[in-house]
Parts: structure tokens; C-alpha cells; sequence
């Protein structure tokens, strides 16, 4: 039989990893507990220091995270908290695009937050996104996405 | 392989055998992943709840300790609120000696000895030092909030 | 323990990772730090540190490690003609380390009157420490052993099979065919899982503190259980053995591994941890790495440990700096020069490349147009009070420069002082040939450049010192010296740096070993000054 790793006891691991804090510290991540039931792990926050040498460069963006039942088989939703123009990132919301940005798009079992996080920075300091003027530091895209107020699977924020 | 004989044998004594107050059965699809229901110790706060928990065998298993937490909300000094619990025979103290069987049995007393010199809720183990009346009164209203079978 | 990965643990190498229950901070008993000379016995292996210069590339390797005396008789003796910064300590090889704990066991042995095995795991139970061993032993054998984890009757390990009734708690198998292990305790295992457990602790950097596997059971397998379960595991069992002897080390305080790359050296040096406020344990492996004994970093002599890592700690956040940077410099973002603003308005132009800008939403100039008092983010109440505490910040951060630039200078003409050692041997070469003279007779140059090397690493070291000592006239007499310790080195590194411009060859000489002996002075004057200072409390720290 395969050795399969359950969601629940995948993202402790990552918690755990996370918590000790990881390789650059360019990108962390961390369980957003401010949530009233934690003990599901959906919620998450994580924080990218923007590459230098580029538009980002010196900006620290803050994302939300969240990681749904299904995952790590399917990827987690991610959205910029912090403003920022990018491609594959919409310029209302702040959600970043599972069809445009790679690392969802191929998104594997094995890929884990951090990583995510990490390719995102990459990104920021690709050709199409190093120089796209950016807006004001400081700004953030709203924090209510859903008409309703109600966080859903399909619609985390 | 071995582990996998092990595994099936300890599955095979848990329901031959089964631990009273404490239920463990395997979730489909995966050999090493237990759902675990367990009743609260009686003269404990957490007597009359029960009390949901999640048990995974990692590949190392037995020798490196299986992973456990409780899904079910706990008011106590050893449990932070994702449910992960510090114990000692969950970390350094693990033996391949011991079993699914002990590590439960362990747990569950650890709901009866709570221990807040070695915390992992800071809050809680504060509570419990320093207003154990208040502390115990707490996690009995968390039990019957968050616990009761019939939930 | 179990927190490091396989990967990890294997990308370390045999630089194992002690985790902090296997590693215990219990001040070494034996030949504490306090001794006196005179309490002292007959020397055994003395490593002289007189000659301190001529360490390092012509170390003297005297037969120091003579016979082995045995732990108890002090194996580092004092000499008169110890310089006040200096300390007593031994280099040790692997056979070394070997040696001595045999010689510690053999000794040890007819005192508790048991058995080889058993002295030596006492021994390693009470981390070498001979006087609560002998004590709790010859009151309490059976206790001791038993709190040890040893067996009380001598039991020894074994491996077998026959037995029908035999069940593996740890995979299930059961039978008679099957062949299993027990420690001295009697609790069996089939040999497979116990293999597989002694192996993944041997990984883990573990040796003689593994225990049987049974929860709550304490019996130690023992070196003879772990040879007899590893017997056809050549590679775990030489791994085994080097973690005895790391173990050997890294139980006592008065042992450190030579922190240098893939160096096989260990010291041992007995200071107290309570004098490295006062004194910076200096030694040299035998691999020429200068290092601290206490802190194990590179010498840092005469800045006291506490120091040193305050100080490095300092540089590596360069908190200061950044924090400076961040409130009173911007990069154009034009042509990324920085730029300072000292004043006046944010109308800014950069110096480079004329770009005018606002230094607030550093925007273009261009774009304010009249309404540059507008800027979105501007506003006089806060800017003032953001410029005030600039200057307070800027004046801690000028003083940090002060010292960090000198510092610093000192520490990349360190590493041209190895560069000139090159040149130097080239430069002695061509003396040898030109003059005809003896190999013996150019090596005043070689002595230069150590000198400056050395001299450079403590100049560097007084900075740091300065830095953090108060204004007095204590800290006068102190600058004083350095300032003639390093004017001196600035004058010996010139000469031998263009030796062939000052003059004739056997004159260069002259002057070449005059310096270099002046230079000595100096520093042993400064070196001296500061151990006595801190011993006697002479200057006053703002840490």
C-alpha cells in the first residue's frame, strides 16, 4: 500500500516547518489562529519580502492563505493582502490566478506551501512583473471578497 | 513488510481486545490513519465527554512515535488549540515497545494528571497555577460544550 | 532527537547534533580551573606556550604527550615564564583521546573493583567524574549501577533462539527459529528490531546512552551488547565507535572538538566558565587554527567572550546600519545611488544623474507641480519628530562606525597579511638566491608576518573592547597602548612589504627583526595590560 500523509497531519508538518522558520526567511508562513476554529488549518498567512533590484524590492507583501479538505491533492487558494500589480494576480481582489500562475496550475501533492510562496517570488521578479510600476506601500485590497460575508470552500475570503 | 504486519496486528488485538472508553479504527483507505473516539476519565473534568481524536503511523513507524491530536476542543494545560498534545512518550520517550494500545491509554491519562509545569496551552497552564478551581470549572463547561456523545 | 530528518542528519555528516537531553552542563569535578599551581603535581605532557609567535608554522611538537599519568594526576602543569594572557591546554589526536580514556578506565578500574565494562560505563554515566563515581560507588554499588543503567550482577548481553514462547513486541514475529537479543535487563527483542533501533539511534550521533528499547526500562545496551548486535555492520559499528569518542569529548567541559573543517584535533583547556568574564582562553590546535576555547570562534584575545559575541551578533544584524540607512538614505530610482538627505525640502535632485524627485513618495519632481506641499504623504508634525530621533539614532550609529571601520580595517589587513606570506616567501627566495644565504637566515621575513598577523587579529579585538568600554582615564592608558601596538604594526607591515626601499639587504634585515621584536614587545605589553585589567576590574563596561 502507498504511504499516504492525511491533509491534517501534511499541514502540521508544514506548521511545524513553518514555525521554525525556514532556509532565507524571504518567505514565511504561518496558521492564521485569529480564525475561530483553528483546528481545521485553513486558514494561513504568509508574508513574501519583495525581490531586489526590482519594483518590489524593500516592500514586504502579506498573502492569505487558505488550504481546503481536498488538499494537498488540490491546491490551496492564495490572495495578496497587500496591493500589488502583477500578472496572473487580480488587479481588484488581490486572488491570485490558479490558471495563470504555474505553480498552481501544475500544482503536485509534494508541492507545499512554502514553495508556493517561494515560485510566487520569483514571479515578482520576472521579466513581464521586475519594473510594472507599483501602487502606493501600504495599501491593501479588501478584505471581504464575498457579496455575502460568508466564507465558503469555493470562496475562502 | 513488517510494519505493515505490525500495523495489522495491533488493528487485530485493538478489536479483539478493545480498551475500554477508548475506540480506534482505521480509516478507509489508509492503514496508518485511526479515527479515535475516547471517553474522558471519570473523576476528571473531562469525565462525560467524548472526545474526538485523529492518529496517524508515520513511515518510521514503530520507531519514531505515531503522530496524535485531538479534534475535539480541550480546555487543558497540555493541549494547544490545534489539539496537538505534549507528551513525553509522543517525543523522546517513544519506545517501539510501545503501541497504538499504550499511546491511548497514556492520553487518556493524561486527561486525568494534567501537567502545568510542562505546558504547551501557556494560557492555560497559567490558569491552572494559578486558579485551579476556575481552571478545572472551565475545562468542565468545555466538555460539556464541545463534548457531549450525542454530538 | 526524531526531529531531524534522515537528509539532515546526513548532510551533517558525523557533525552530529546533540540534542539537549543527551547533553548535560555540569561543571567537570576533576582538575577544576582553581587549582593552584602549587596544588599541582608533577607535570606530565606540558605544552608550552611560550614561544606563542613561533606556534603555528614552526609548532614545536615535543613528545608533550609523554606517558599517560592518568586522569587524576594533572596533566597540564603551570610554568613560571606563563604570560598573564596566556593558558594551559593539550592538543589530543583520536588514538590520543582513545588512549586517555583507556588510561582513565584502567585507572579507574581496581579503585570501584568491578569489572572492565561496568567501570567504563560508570564512567561515561557520571561524565568522567571520578569523585561523585568513587563516592556514590563505594557507598552504594548496587544503587549507583542501577542508576546508571548497568546490570547489578554482571549479566552480559546476548543473542538467541529456541524458544517457543518467544513474541517480538516491537514487529509480531514470534516462534522458536526466531533469534533474538537481550540487554542485561531480559527484555527480548528479535536481533532484526533491535538492529534496526540501535542503528537509527547510532544515526542519530547516540552510543553508550542507548537503552533497551522497553518504555520506562533504563539498561543500557553497553558497548559489548552494541558490538555484539552490530557485528556484521562494519559501517554502523566504526560509527558507533567514533560517537564513544565524540561523546568522550563532548560530555566534559574541559574538552572542546578544534572547531576548524574536517579538523580531528581536540583541546583540553580547564577554565572555569565563571572566568571568561575575565579571561579569553586562547589556544591553538594543531592544525594551526587559533581559536577560544570557551566560545570556540576565532581568537578573539583581548575581548572577553560575552563580548566578542555581543559584538559579532551586532555586526551580523547591522541593525544599526540598516535601521540608519532605512530613516536617512533612498537609492534615486533613477540611477540607484544613495542618496542622504541632510535637510531642507523634499524637492530632491540626485547628484548623479540630476533626477529630480520627492524624497517623501520619492515620485517625480515633475509630477507635484504646485502642489508639492500635497504630497499624499507628507506631514510636517511627524517628519520633525521622525528627523529627531534620526540624530539620536545617528550619533549611536557614528560612534558604531567609528570602531566597526577600524575593526574592520584590521581584519582585511589580516587576510592581506596571509597574502603577503605568499609574496614573503617569494621575496625570500630571491634573497636566498641573490645573497646566498641560508634558508635559516631569511626567516626573519616568515617571523614578520606572523607577528603581524597575530598583532592584527588582537588590534582588531581592542576595538571591540573600546567600543564598548566607558570614557575614564583607565580607558586613556588603554588607548595608549593599542595606538603604539598598532602604529608599530603599520611600520613593520611596511617594511616587509616593500622591503628592497629601505635600503641595503643585511640593513633591511636589521631593521626587518628589530621591528619585529619591538612589535612582540608591544603587543605582549598590551596583551598583559588587558589580562591584568580585567582581572582587576580596571575599566568599566557598557554591557
Amino acid at each position: 500500500m502507498q504511504y499516504v500523509v492525511p491533509r491534517n497531519f501534511r499541514l502540521l508538518e508544514e506548521l511545524e516547518k513553518g514555525e521554525k522558520g525556514t532556509g532565507d526567511g524571504l518567505c514565511s508562513y504561518g496558521l492564521d489562529d485569529s480564525v475561530d476554529d483553528p483546528v481545521n488549518m485553513e486558514y494561513w498567512l504568509g508574508t513574501i519580502f519583495g525581490p531586489g533590484h526590482t519594483a518590489h524590492e524593500n516592500r514586504i507583501y502579506s498573502l492569505r492563505i487558505f488550504c481546503g479538505k481536498n488538499y494537498p491533492n488540490q491546491p490551496p487558494k492564495i490572495k495578496f493582502v497587500s496591493q500589488i500589480s502583477m500578472n496572473g494576480v487580480d488587479p481588484e481582489t488581490g486572488v491570485v490566478s490558479a490558471e495563470q500562475i504555474g505553480v498552481l496550475k501544475n500544482w503536485r501533492p509534494s508541492t507545499t506551501m512554502l514553495t508556493l510562496l517561494k515560485e510566487l517570488r520569483l514571479e515578482m521578479a520576472s521579466p513581464n512583473n521586475r519594473k510594472r510600476a507599483q501602487p502606493a506601500e501600504g495599501l491593501e485590497f479588501p478584505a471581504r471578497i464575498s457579496r455575502s460575508g460568508e466564507r465558503s470552500e469555493s470562496m475562502p475570503w | 513488510m513488517a510494519t505493515t504486519k505490525r500495523i495489522l496486528k495491533e488493528v487485530e488485538r485493538l478489536n479483539k481486545d478493545p480498551v475500554p472508553g477508548i475506540l480506534a479504527q482505521p480509516i478507509e483507505g489508509n492503514i496508518r490513519y485511526f479515527d479515535v473516539l475516547m471517553d474522558g476519565p471519570s473523576q476528571s473534568p473531562y469525565a462525560g465527554g467524548r472526545f474526538k481524536l485523529e492518529l496517524f503511523l508515520p513511515e518510521e513507524y514503530p520507531m519514531a512515535p505515531p503522530k496524535v491530536r485531538f479534534l475535539t476542543k480541550m480546555y487543558h494545560p497540555n493541549i494547544d488549540k490545534l489539539g496537538r498534545i505534549c507528551l513525553d512518550i509522543l517525543k523522546d520517550k517513544w519506545s517501539p515497545a510501545l503501541q497504538i494500545r499504550t499511546v491511548l491509554l497514556s492520553i487518556q491519562a493524561l486527561l486525568s494528571a494534567p501537567n502545568p509545569d510542562d505546558p504547551l496551552a501557556n494560557d492555560v497552564a497559567e490558569q491552572w497555577k494559578t486558579n485551579e478551581k476556575l481552571a478545572i470549572q472551565t475545562a468542565t463547561q468545555w466538555t460539556q460544550m464541545y463534548a457531549k456523545p450525542s454530538q | 532527537m526524531y526531529e531531524y530528518s534522515e537528509d539532515e542528519f546526513m548532510a551533517e555528516g558525523d557533525d552530529f547534533v546533540y540534542s539537549a537531553s543527551d547533553y548535560s552542563e555540569i561543571d567537570d569535578g576533576e582538575e577544576s580551573a582553581e587549582e593552584t599551581p602549587n596544588q599541582r603535581s608533577q607535570p606530565v605532557g606540558t605544552q608550552t606556550q611560550n614561544n606563542t609567535f613561533s606556534a603555528g608554522a614552526g609548532f614545536d611538537d615535543d613528545d608533550y604527550y609523554g606517558g599517560e599519568g592518568g586522569e587524576f594526576e594533572p596533566v597540564i602543569a603551570s610554568h613560571s615564564s606563563k604570560k598573564p594572557w596566556e593558558v594551559d591546554f593539550k592538543v589530543f589526536d583520536p588514538n590520543e583521546l582513545r588512549a586517555k580514556q583507556e588510561a582513565i578506565i584502567g585507572r579507574m578500574e581496581p579503585v570501584l573493583a568491578t569489572s572492565k565494562d561496568a567501570t567504563t560505563l560508570l564512567l561515561r554515566a557520571y561524565l568522567w567524574k571520578d569523585e561523585p563515581l568513587v563516592e556514590d560507588y563505594l557507598t552504594d554499588p548496587e544503587g549507583t549501577l542501577t542508576k546508571s543503567g548497568i546490570s547489578i550482577d554482571q549479566t552480559s548481553p546476548c543473542t538467541m533462539s529456541g524458544d517457543p514462547d518467544f513474541v517480538c513486541e516491537i514487529c509480531f514475529c514470534d516462534g522458536e527459529e526466531e533469534e533474538y537479543f537481550a540487554a542485561p535487563c531480559g527484555h527480548r527483542y528479535c536481533t532484526a528490531c533491535y538492529h534496526t533501533y540501535l542503528v537509527g539511534k547510532v544515526q542519530e550521533g547516540a552510543s553508550w546512552r542507548i537503552t533497551c528499547p522497553t518504555h520506562k526500562c533504563k539498561m543500557l545496551v553497553g558497548e559489548e551488547g552494541a558490538r555484539l548486535l552490530l557485528k556484521d555492520d562494519e559501517e554502523n559499528l566504526l560509527r558507533y565507535n567514533s560517537n564513544l569518542t565524540r561523546s568522550f569529548v563532548n560530555d566534559r567541559d574541559s574538552f572542546v572538538w578544534c572547531p576548524a573543517p574536517n579538523c580531528v584535533y581536540a583541546i583540553e583547556c580547564h577554565v572555569a566558565r565563571s572566568a571568561l568574564y575575565t579571561t579569553v582562553p586562547s589556544v591553538e590546535c594543531k592544525c594551526g587554527n587559533r581559536f577560544c576555547f570557551g566560545c570556540q570562534i576565532a581568537d578573539h584575545m583581548p575581548a572577553p567572550c560575552y563580548m566578542a559575541e555581543k559584538w559579532l551578533q551586532k555586526c551580523r544584524d547591522d541593525s544599526e546600519t540598516s535601521s540608519w540607512m532605512k530613516v536617512n538614505t533612498k537609492e534615486c530610482t533613477k540611477c540607484r545611488s544613495i542618496i542622504e538627505k541632510n535637510g531642507g525640502c523634499n524637492h530632491m535632485t540626485c547628484r548623479e544623474c540630476r533626477y529630480e524627485f520627492c524624497w517623501v513618495c520619492m515620485g517625480s519632481w515633475a509630477e507635484h507641480g504646485q502642489h508639492y506641499y500635497n504630497c499624499n504623504r507628507f506631514n510636517e508634525e511627524s517628519s520633525k519628530e521622525a528627523r529627531d530621533s534620526i540624530s539620536e539614532t545617528r550619533a549611536q550609529l557614528e560612534r558604531y562606525i567609528h570602531y566597526f571601520t577600524r575593526y574592520n580595517n584590521h581584519e582585511q589587513s589580516a587576510k592581506l597579511a596571509r597574502k603577503l606570506l605568499a609574496t614573503t616567501e617569494k621575496n625570500m627566495e630571491q634573497l636566498q638566491r641573490e645573497l646566498t644565504l641560508s634558508w635559516i637566515e631569511v626567516q626573519f621575513l616568515n617571523d614578520a608576518v606572523d607577528v603581524l598577523s597575530i598583532c592584527r587579529s588582537t588590534l582588531k579585538w581592542t576595538y571591540v573592547l573600546a567600543f564598548y568600554m566607558k570614557t575614564d582615564n583607565q580607558m586613556i592608558i588603554f588607548e595608549n597602548n593599542q595606538s603604539d601596538l598598532e602604529s608599530a604594526t603599520e611600520q613593520l607591515n611596511d617594511l616587509v612589504e616593500n622591503p628592497t626601499s629601505h635600503g641595503a639587504i643585511e640593513d633591511i634585515k636589521r631593521k626587518i627583526i628589530d621591528k619585529t621584536t619591538y612589535v612582540k614587545s608591544r603587543w605582549e605589553t598590551l596583551l598583559t595590560d588587558t589580562a591584568l585589567g580585567l582581572q582587576e576590574n580596571r575599566w568599566q563596561f557598557t554591557i
